[in-house]
């Protein structure tokens, strides 16, 4: 980076420090900003820091929003019996966007890794155990399914059933569309397992 | 399956190398250092996504190159045409493996589909050093013919550094772990029995493949046999429900040591496979002899078990082991080994090749000097 100057240099940095981001497209994307015209450039600038400073975690489910608590929480719309247990903010975009699902949502920040460090007093679930109460009918623990997902998912159905609600988890196996002759062999032995009668 | 083609760029020594292969044995000959059990390497590569002794990615690249790439066509035996090609950037620290130009992920999934058995070296562990050599060597074969077993594996290998985790910090801080470990148990437990049931099933399966190898490479009239010894388990284990209560209960029993040394004591991690010739423990009373003939035996039975089971002949790769046997033997051997299938024998002994039968049937012999082939000799028919 002999030839480039410093803000931009610093630039490429900061671009390349984000997630999917390699070191040649942030170099595209700063090279992008530099073309634009100024208001565009405090448009991004201002969008940055102002959802910095909006967001925050709804005290409720730990999802981000503007309002606490969240849209979800607060619609009148939603089912109140059930909840929704699931990782991360991502995995309650995917699911809404499902639009099959009318419950409630529980993010938990992550799953149990004891080599990260992290236990069940890193996750968010005293939260969870807060909010149960009788109304509440079912659990669904949405994890993923890596052996993480799966320890927090024993981890907390252990908790959980002797509580009293329906205690289930999402399913395993071969995606829509997908081709059983490429399914890798433990997702197809999953399925198997899962098989329901017709 | 054969290999038909292979390139390499910069790759170990290797700045760009191409071969074409005989379907039948291929002989790389050349003094030390040269460069012909990186063409093995390669082909490891290949069929496996890594090489079978070294431990980085980096290390296999050659001094002057930050990517280094191989390429080869290899035909199944229902002669389908895979162009496989590896390639690793180190800038990136990205290796990238495709199948007819598609990118396939993860790499475990690779293993399997093009079996191999490689004899080198490297092995000779597997019947004389410690129990974790003869886990290595069944897990392998268990893992190419059956990929479920593989992923179980690997799964069961991360469930035991993050319960070993827990039980360290648990006997360094002084606390009570029996609740964050209860789901780490589980999985443990689940996928724990299952590579039992397996490993047992395999050693069943597996020791009259080894005796009839055996008898195919020994001089002496001499019976070998293997005996599984599971760590997890004292009785019958035929069924997997039957082997996780007995692993649960072993657990269980276990549970107030494994706090004291903050270790897993009890699973497959532990197991041991015991060779025996004539009833008698070989890593105790084997001769030297005997120690490299089992080794053989062993990869000669691996052989014959995957093509049974990945519905694939292997390709066999071997590095090396003519130095170390004498003539007699090696002539047997080198009979015996050119009925399989596709063959690649290194070697820095050209006159064990030329006064055999070897050319006769159609075999290649390539002269590697320097990371380059020199003077290619065809001997067809």
């Amino acid at each position: 980076m002999l030839y480039i100057s410093d803000s931009l240099n610093q630039l490429i940095e900061e671009f390349s420090q984000l997630p999917g981001i390699g070191r040649k497209s942030a170099q595209r994307l700063a090279l992008y900003i530099l073309k634009l015209p100024k208001e565009e450039v405090i448009k991004i600038a201002h969008a940055l820091v102002n959802v910095k400073e909006k967001m925050k975690y709804c005290s409720v489910c730990w999802n981000f929003t503007e309002t606490d608590p969240c849209d979800i929480c607060r619609s009148a719309k939603r089912e109140m019996n059930t909840i929704c247990v699931v990782e991360e903010p991502n995995d309650v975009l995917a699911i809404e966007k499902t639009h099959e699902y009318h419950g409630l949502y529980h993010v938990l920040g992550g799953s149990l890794s004891p080599l990260e460090g992290i236990g069940p007093d890193d996750l968010k679930v005293k939260e969870l155990l807060t909010r149960i109460s009788p109304e509440i009918e079912e659990i669904i623990l949405a994890l993923n399914p890596d052996i993480e997902g799966e320890a927090t998912t024993i981890y907390l159905s252990r908790l959980l059933k002797p509580l009293g609600m329906k205690v289930t988890r999402i399913a395993r196996g071969i995606p829509i569309g997908g081709d059983l002759e490429f399914a890798d062999e433990a997702t197809l032995t999953k399925a198997l397992e899962g098989r329901v009668i017709v | 399956m054969h290999l038909k083609n292979l390139r390499l760029q910069h790759f170990r020594n290797h700045i760009d190398s191409t071969f074409e292969f005989n379907c039948r044995t291929n002989v790389l000959l050349g003094d030390n250092g040269h460069g012909k059990t990186n063409v093995i390497e390669a082909i490891s590569y290949l069929c496996l996504t890594k090489s079978f002794y070294a431990n980085g990615d980096n290390l296999v690249l050659n001094f002057n190159g930050d990517i280094f790439e191989i390429e080869g066509t290899v035909i199944s035996d229902q002669n389908q045409e895979y162009n496989i090609r590896i390639a690793y950037a180190d800038t990136q620290q990205e290796k990238i493996y495709t199948i007819n130009k598609h990118r396939i992920e993860p790499f475990s999934s690779v293993i399997g589909k093009f079996p191999l058995v490689i004899c080198s070296p490297e092995h000779s562990p597997v019947t004389s050093a410690g129990p974790v050599e003869r886990r290595k060597f069944v897990d392998f074969v268990i893992s190419q013919s059956n990929n479920n077993y593989f992923q179980n594996l690997l799964e069961y290998r991360k469930i035991l550094k993050h319960r070993n985790k827990i039980l360290f910090d648990g006997k360094a801080f002084r606390r009570d772990v029996s609740t964050t470990i209860a789901p780490w148990n589980e999985q443990l437990i689940e996928r724990g029995s299952y590579l039992t049931v397996k490993r047992k099933e395999f050693v069943d399966d597996f020791k009259s493949y080894v005796q009839s190898a055996y008898l195919q490479v020994a001089v002496d009239d001499e019976k070998p046999t293997i005996e599984y010894r599971p760590a997890n388990n004292y009785g019958e284990i035929a069924k997997q429900d039957y082997a996780s209560e007995i692993f649960r209960s072993i657990l269980m029993e276990k549970s107030d040591e494994e706090m004291k040394t903050g270790i897993t004591l009890v699973g497959p991690h532990r197991d041991e496979f015991v060779f025996k010739i004539n009833d008698l423990d070989l890593r105790k009373y084997a001769s030297q002899g005997q120690h490299k003939t089992f080794l053989i035996a062993l990869k000669m039975g691996e052989f014959y078990y995957l093509k049974e089971r990945c519905h694939e002949t292997p390709i066999v790769l071997l590095d090396d082991i003519f130095s170390e046997l004498d003539e007699k033997r090696s002539g047997k051997l080198l009979k015996y080994v050119e009925t399989l299938n596709q063959t690649f024998i290194t070697s820095t002994n050209p006159h064990l090749f030329s006064e055999t039968e070897l050319h006769q049937d159609g075999s290649k012999i390539f002269y590697i000097v320097n990371g380059s082939i020199k003077d290619r000799v065809a001997l067809q028919a």
